[in-house]
């Protein structure tokens, strides 16, 4: 697996399976997060990816791309702990499969390149009516928040949770910052994370194909670099007191979301501590909750390393919520007093393994595993990380169990059910 | 009864898959790829959300709505306990769903395939259903429908086919309702079992690191020949007009969200396959993002990037769906619909129309390069009917412009549609 660096924090990775027919492109631009920038860092991976001064329209854009045989462009805003990066990934058809005997390959990296450095701007701003367009689906996407009521639950719990942290921050921004997000801003704020920000690419190909590394150096030496420096585990406080909140909503189902904090729990005894909890088909949240009570559908439960943080969380009716509640605090109290078996523990293993293993039938997860190993400080590969779950005795399990602080609970409310136990 | 083996050849990539008529009646489907790490096993039944009659011995049964959904659930549950723990000792993932016209369990694996498919393959072949376990599956499907309720994309698209569907049963929802799943009994769910998950109404797909030999070692041993069950799905006459042109209700979302809905007259087979693929690049060049119609609407206003359309067929409906957030709907459809016949009037983009076609050729191949996908394309070319999951490419290069003008007449057809929104809901 080739690694090197293409210019001042900007690290190259390549990785070659010959089983693929297409090559993936994964460039992520880190950037620190602050209340006035994220609309602007969630308006831009769509800014760069919808049109360019080469494509100068999504119409013209859209084109060229169907035109090679159905490549990809496209952006996203990922979070990484307090802060986040410009996720841009571009995917093409191998040149061996191109009808016409063309380069697929040379074309995609003169239109992703072509993107970075001339983006669709005139005058040190984003031209309209692109940057128009980008900026009311970012108030709609805003206004639409609520629209899924799970994800909304989450990121409610995580500005409960992570307060006065840029974590706390949702992907979008807030709304009054999204209205005042200007072209000229958002191309000055480019310009800024071209110059300082660490850049990580991750290239997954059938072949070695040299340009594309040679291509990006190029594209990346025309920016006078100092970039700035990046930690994706910055712990959230713990609080004081649990914090509580909820809100009413005309739903019909509740959602509950809880989330614990810890101190510090080595990686792969967190791997093994959510196996057990509540990623395992066997784990404690499904079987007890789920399978043996009825509560919920759901009981999930989603880990923030880098905050130091989980939260788990569940939808069900609000007479069960207080059932649910206590349901998940006896379950973390069993990993304490160490109620889980030996099987339960090989599992949580097997799971990893699986799943690492798995990673490298696909582009994208082999891209998406080598970021994670990335982001995560992390130099083991799969299979040393899980030779050290396998050395995780149930002592550690459960005193990382004990670490979990109870920090906040979300609920947001049904006003359906509300109204029918008003009316009882 | 032999086995019987065919190969199939895709003639674009080379790829290859064998199908299997097994001695109990099973079509088994397998795509050798041991390049790959992992390998995908879908064992699944022609019994979805639609399948709400049949007659068995002259009598006919009526099923509650998400029937073929609370099996799935329960096919899970054994004697001694959930059998996804026994997928999981393996280091294989195993889940299920159920849809319109299907329910498939399977699984994927890096390890111990033999073991996971004799698994797959007793536990959904073996019912075990009783009062105590159904009743309690109950309270959790309960939630489940309780979630989808409170999901707009999902109502959106179920009103829709209230508003669309006469007699065919493509509503209520495929999970049922919080009423008819307390019609559901142990006693039902087998006789449905008995008639349904018969292995000549099956079939069995994988693909990734696997071979046929070891696929048809393993089914050999664990699917036995039983006779077949004197019964017969029942589906009443569907009008070709939809019941009503505009469903509408309110919930809690930000913005006004709408599915057009266009109803047209079903196919079957390889017709079907060939037409959804003409439709999608109809819609293509109506409605993509390359096309004129599309950033007109971008740039009024009148749609976001929400907007997406697919063709939505399956045995006894096909209809052209477009869906997103607008403040007007009614423009919307009103815009595809002069569109449509502006182009029927001006005539097709020729070079547009090459350049989509050459795109649907990268999907076609792109879509087959992994185990899952490969092993999904499988179990859909069953479904659909078609000999070979490898049709696509072939069917792609014979869509023709005129091909576009039919169906651009006989499936866009202004008094065939029928609007679906959901308005905001006061907060």
């Amino acid at each position: 697996m080739p690694e090197m660096m293409l210019g001042n924090g900007i690290r190259y990775t390549e990785i070659h399976d010959p089983k693929f027919r297409s090559c993936l492109l994964n460039i992520l631009f880190y950037v620190h997060r602050s209340q006035q920038t994220a609309p602007i860092h969630a308006l831009l991976p769509d800014l760069l990816t919808a049109s360019s001064a080469a494509f100068p329209s999504s119409a013209s854009m859209t084109l060229a791309l169907e035109s090679l045989y159905a490549a990809e462009f496209c952006g996203k805003l990922s979070l990484c702990g307090d802060d986040a990066a410009l996720d841009l990934t571009a995917s093409w058809l191998n040149d061996d499969l191109a009808l016409g005997g063309e380069s697929v390959t040379d074309a995609m990296l003169s239109l992703v390149t072509g993107a970075l450095l001339h983006p669709n701007a005139e005058n040190g701003a984003f031209c309209d009516p692109e940057f128009r367009i980008a900026k009311q689906n970012l108030l709609d996407d805003i206004d639409c928040a609520c629209n899924d009521k799970r994800i909304y639950t989450l990121r409610r719990a995580a500005a409960l949770a992570y307060a006065d942290e840029p974590a706390a921050i949702p992907p979008t921004g807030l709304r009054r910052d999204a209205e005042n997000a200007a072209p000229e801003e958002a191309f000055r704020l480019w310009q800024e994370i071209l110059r300082t920000s660490q850049i990580e690419i991750v290239c997954v190909l059938p072949q070695p194909k040299p340009q594309i590394a040679e291509k990006l150096r190029e594209c990346f030496s025309a920016v006078p670099r100092t970039p700035e420096t990046f930690c994706f585990h910055v712990p959230s406080p713990k609080k004081q007191r649990c914090a509580y909140q909820e809100e009413l909503l005309p739903v019909g189902q509740t959602k509950l979301a809880v989330t614990y904090k810890y101190d510090s729990i080595p990686r792969e005894v967190l791997l093994m501590l959510c196996g057990i909890l509540g990623w395992n088909s066997d784990a404690l949240l499904f079987t007890e909750l789920r399978e043996k009570y009825g509560l919920c559908y759901y009981c999930c439960l989603e880990c923030s390393s880098g905050k130091q943080a989980i939260t788990i969380d569940t939808g069900t009716n609000a007479a069960n919520i207080g059932a649910l509640r206590i349901g998940i605090d006896t379950q973390i109290e069993a990993i304490r007093n160490g109620r889980f078996s030996e099987k339960m523990m090989q599992k949580a293993i097997l799971r990893y393994a699986c799943r690492a293993a798995a990673a490298s039938d696909s582009p994208y997860d082999l891209a998406a595993e080598e970021i994670n190993r990335l982001q995560h400080e992390d130099p083991r590969s799969a299979d040393e990380l899980t030779a050290a779950m396998q050395a995780v005795t149930p002592a550690q399990i459960a005193d990382a169990a004990k670490q979990l602080r109870l920090d906040s609970v979300f609920v947001l409310r049904a006003e359906r059910e509300e109204a029918a136990f008003d009316a009882e | 009864m032999q086995n019987e083996i065919h190969y199939l050849t895709d003639p674009c990539t080379g790829d290859v898959c064998c199908r299997i008529r097994h001695s109990s009646g099973l079509e088994i489907r397998v795509a050798e790829m041991p390049e790959f790490s992992t390998a995908y096993a879908q064992f699944s039944t022609r019994f979805g959300s639609i399948h709400r009659c049949f007659r068995e011995n002259g009598k006919t049964v009526f099923l509650p709505a998400g029937t073929a959904h609370y099996m799935e659930h329960k096919l899970f549950e054994k004697e001694d306990g959930d059998i996804a723990v026994r997928f999981d000792e393996l280091g294989a993932a195993c889940n299920a769903f159920t849809d319109f016209d299907r329910t498939v369990y399977h699984f994927h694996t890096q390890r111990g395939f033999d073991k996971a498919l004799g698994i797959l393959l007793r536990f959904v072949m073996t019912p075990y259903f009783t009062e105590r376990t159904v009743s309690r599956e109950r309270s959790i499907i309960l939630q489940e429908i309780m979630e989808m309720l409170d999901d707009p994309a999902s109502q959106v698209f179920n009103q829709l086919l209230r508003g669309m569907y006469h007699t065919l049963p493509l509503y209520p929802d495929v999970l049922g309702t919080p009423e008819s799943i307390m019609e559901i009994t142990p006693e039902l769910l087998r006789q449905c079992h008995r008639i349904f998950y018969h292995p000549q109404n099956m079939v069995l797909c994988c693909a990734g690191n696997v071979s046929a030999k070891q696929v048809l070692a393993v089914a050999d041993r664990f699917v036995k020949p039983v006779p077949l069950p004197d019964a017969e799905t029942v589906f009443l006459t569907e009008p070709d007009m939809p019941v009503q042109n505009r469903v509408s209700q309110r919930m809690a979302v930000g913005k006004q969200q709408f599915m057009i809905g266009f109803k047209s007259r079903p196919l079957s087979g390889t017709a079907r396959l060939r037409e959804s693929l003409l439709c999608s690049l109809t819609l293509d060049l109506l409605t993509g993002s390359a096309a004129p119609l599309c950033q007109k609407m971008l740039h009024d206003g009148l749609i976001n990037d929400t907007f997406d359309t697919e063709c939505f067929a399956g045995d006894g409906w096909f209809a052209v769906l477009a869906e997103g957030e607008s403040d007007d709907p009614q423009a919307v459809l009103d815009a595809i619909c002069t569109e449509a016949e502006r182009v029927l009037r001006e005539g097709i983009d020729e070079t547009l129309f090459s350049v989509l076609k050459k795109a649907a050729y990268g999907d076609s191949i792109l879509g087959m390069n992994d185990p899952e996908s490969v092993c999904t394309a499988l179990t859909d070319a069953f479904m659909w009917d078609c000999e070979s999951p490898y049709l696509r490419t072939q069917l792609l290069a014979s869509l023709t412009t005129e091909d576009v003008c039919r169906c651009l007449r006989e499936r866009f057809r202004r008094d065939r549609t029928c609007l679906s929104v959901i308005a905001p809901a006061p907060l």
